[in-house]
């Protein structure tokens, strides 16, 4: 698999993250290694005889109901604390772009 | 007697006979922060000591006239930094969250608490616990204090290096494929990953949710089966908690040491041969000691090193959608929006706020869960999850435990992982098995090279923690290698 320059820049948008110059000739350099690694699947037998495991436990998880809490301070102390609020409004940045 | 030195079951005893001890024991504790922590550097937020001395007077008043003795009572514990803690700063070694404070605390902190433990301070760890060396932390590298030259391992470096210092009396990590036990091993510690579902997720900062767990660590068998004793048990507020009662684990440890059943042991034998020499010969001298007694057996594990490509396909997959949230509107840095677009604003918070490996594991977890490349990675890695699982369930139907090195090196020097992180994946060999197939899995001291820790790990199956730590508790009497603090 060859991860070259347009790959990355595929995956930065996709995942919105820009990497530096040095990031890049960094995972440039480990990409194949790692892609090597994730390879050595291949060489497992009969493998697709196998159904995927997403949750090491095979029991359905139970579902809790929805409760209205009283407790709304503990849900502004968290936008307090992570977002820029004016007037209890949330600062978001412009939706329209020029 | 420097009550910082003493294991938390002697403490114990003795703050039940005389409360105000704990008072002293703090102020032990912060002596010794102050003396090492400038070497070690294990906790990014320490308490302030008038906050947590007014905490131990308050308990003090609180339990003197009680019977009911609380299991922690006023036991400083040191606390990974991606366990949420109430009003006390929670980073994940991230500049992403480097001044989030959450206004709740994870259940297993609520339950620390509510036994009477007094949280000291967060500890220092990989970023987003990726990394298994502390060193991608976006604050500080920690020293290992058996040679401040050389990292503790991680990612729950900092508890470990705290626990080894003397700066803790027992601690928290979170195991997701090996950060408990691997630094355990490189410290000359005790850590235990516990069944996936025993112990609660919620107010865990998420990195590979089917696989993380939170751990207890500690310097000898016991205080690590009390400190789980407390963490352990369903909770309703996480939805992959198992709804299965527990014991006391800690005296069904004790009843299996005083009834000495010879166990059925297996001996990963691939684990050993593709461990270093000096870490295959002090783990084989251990395993040695316990096959005088049980009954031993080598067993081959069928594509051990696969695990490490399936592990990481599968941790990277997770990373990449957990940390999607971060885009500094919900959650994560704050930075100003004026005239920028919303995916501007998204871009740049999340190139400043993430380090080199987490942006490399979420862009590679993004790559395996893409159209074209889903089938190729991301669903081979679960269907050769679902055939370990179902390999290590044949396995336990005949053994009691499984046996290997918990890393198959030495604790590395401080920088050569960063030089070359496939030897940083393929370190994890032994470790990511046990989250892949969601079992137990315990790291104990066994022995020194150069004095250099050496661990052995003991996994066992589903919800049998005790075998486990019975396992320990016998190696650790014939061993003495137990309550080991290290002066820096």
């Amino acid at each position: 698999m060859d991860m070259n320059s347009d790959i990355i820049e595929y995956l930065e948008n996709l995942v919105l993250i820009k990497f530096t110059e040095v990031e890049k000739n960094r995972i440039r350099k480990e990409i194949d290694k790692i892609i090597d690694m994730f390879n050595t699947l291949n060489t497992v037998k009969n493998l697709n005889d196998w159904e995927p495991l997403y949750h090491v436990h095979d029991i359905s998880l139970p579902l809790r109901e929805d409760h209205e809490t009283e407790e709304s301070d503990e849900e502004h102390e968290i936008l307090k604390e992570n977002t820029i609020l004016i007037n209890d409004y949330v600062k978001a940045p412009r939706t329209v772009t020029e | 007697m420097d009550l910082a030195l003493l294991p938390m079951h002697k403490l114990l005893d003795l703050f039940y006979s005389d409360p105000n001890l704990i008072v002293e024991y703090i102020h032990s504790i912060y002596n010794r922060i102050h003396r090492v922590e400038e070497k070690v550097k294990a906790f990014i937020t320490l308490r302030p000591l008038e906050e947590t001395i007014a905490e131990a007077e308050h308990l003090i008043k609180k339990y003197v006239n009680d019977k009911n003795n609380p299991k922690l009572f006023g036991i400083a514990v040191a606390v990974k930094d991606n366990i949420s803690t109430k009003g006390i700063r929670t980073t994940c070694g991230s500049r992403m969250l480097e001044n989030y404070i959450p206004p709740y605390d994870a259940t297993v902190i609520t339950r620390l608490k509510d036994e009477g433990a007094i949280i000291i301070g967060k500890t220092n760890m990989d970023e987003f616990a990726m990394g298994s060396t502390t060193e991608t932390s976006a604050f500080f590298v920690t020293r290992n204090p058996w040679d401040l030259s050389r990292s503790p391992g991680g990612s729950s470096g900092g508890s470990a290096a705290a626990l080894a210092a003397g700066e803790a009396t027992v601690a928290l990590g979170s195991d997701t494929g090996g950060s408990v036990r691997n630094p355990a091993s490189f410290t000359a510690t005790f850590g235990l990953k516990p069944t996936y579902g025993l112990v609660s997720r919620y107010g865990l900062i998420a990195y590979g949710s089917s696989l993380d767990q939170i751990g207890p660590m500690a310097r000898n068998t016991d205080d690590l089966a009390m400190l789980l004793n407390v963490i352990a048990g369903h909770d309703p507020k996480d939805s992959t908690s198992l709804p299965t009662k527990v014991g006391d684990i800690r005296e069904e440890m004790y009843d299996l040491f005083h009834r000495e059943p010879r166990l059925k042991i297996a001996i990963a034998k691939d684990l050993f041969e593709y461990s270093d020499d000096v870490v295959r010969n002090e783990t084989y001298k251990a395993v040695d000691k316990l096959c005088s007694y049980h009954e031993c057996e080598e067993i081959e594990i069928p594509y051990a090193k696969q695990c490490v490509a399936a592990y990481y396909i599968i941790s990277m997959a997770e990373a990449s959608s957990n940390l999607a949230r971060y885009d500094g509107v919900r959650y994560g840095l704050r930075i100003e929006v004026e005239n920028k677009s919303w995916i501007e604003v998204y871009r740049e918070v999340r190139t400043k706020g993430f380090g080199y490996e987490v942006k490399k594991r979420i862009a590679l977890g993004a790559y395996v869960l893409s159209m074209g490349y889903r089938d190729m990675y991301y669903l081979k890695a679960l269907r050769f999850r679902r055939m370990l699982k179902e390999t290590f369930n044949k396995i336990f139907s005949k053994y009691n435990a499984i046996l290997s090195p918990t890393t198959p090196i030495l604790p590395p020097r401080i920088g050569e992982f960063l030089e070359d992180p496939i030897k940083m994946y393929y370190a994890d060999l032994n470790t990511v098995i046990a989250n892949l197939i969601g079992g137990p899995a315990l790291s104990l001291p066994v022995g020194f090279y150069n004095n250099l820790p050496i661990g052995l790990q003991i996994m066992t199956n589903y919800m049998d923690e005790v075998t486990a730590l019975y396992i320990s508790k016998s190696l650790e009497e014939t061993l003495k290698l137990r309550d080991l603090i290290v002066d820096v």
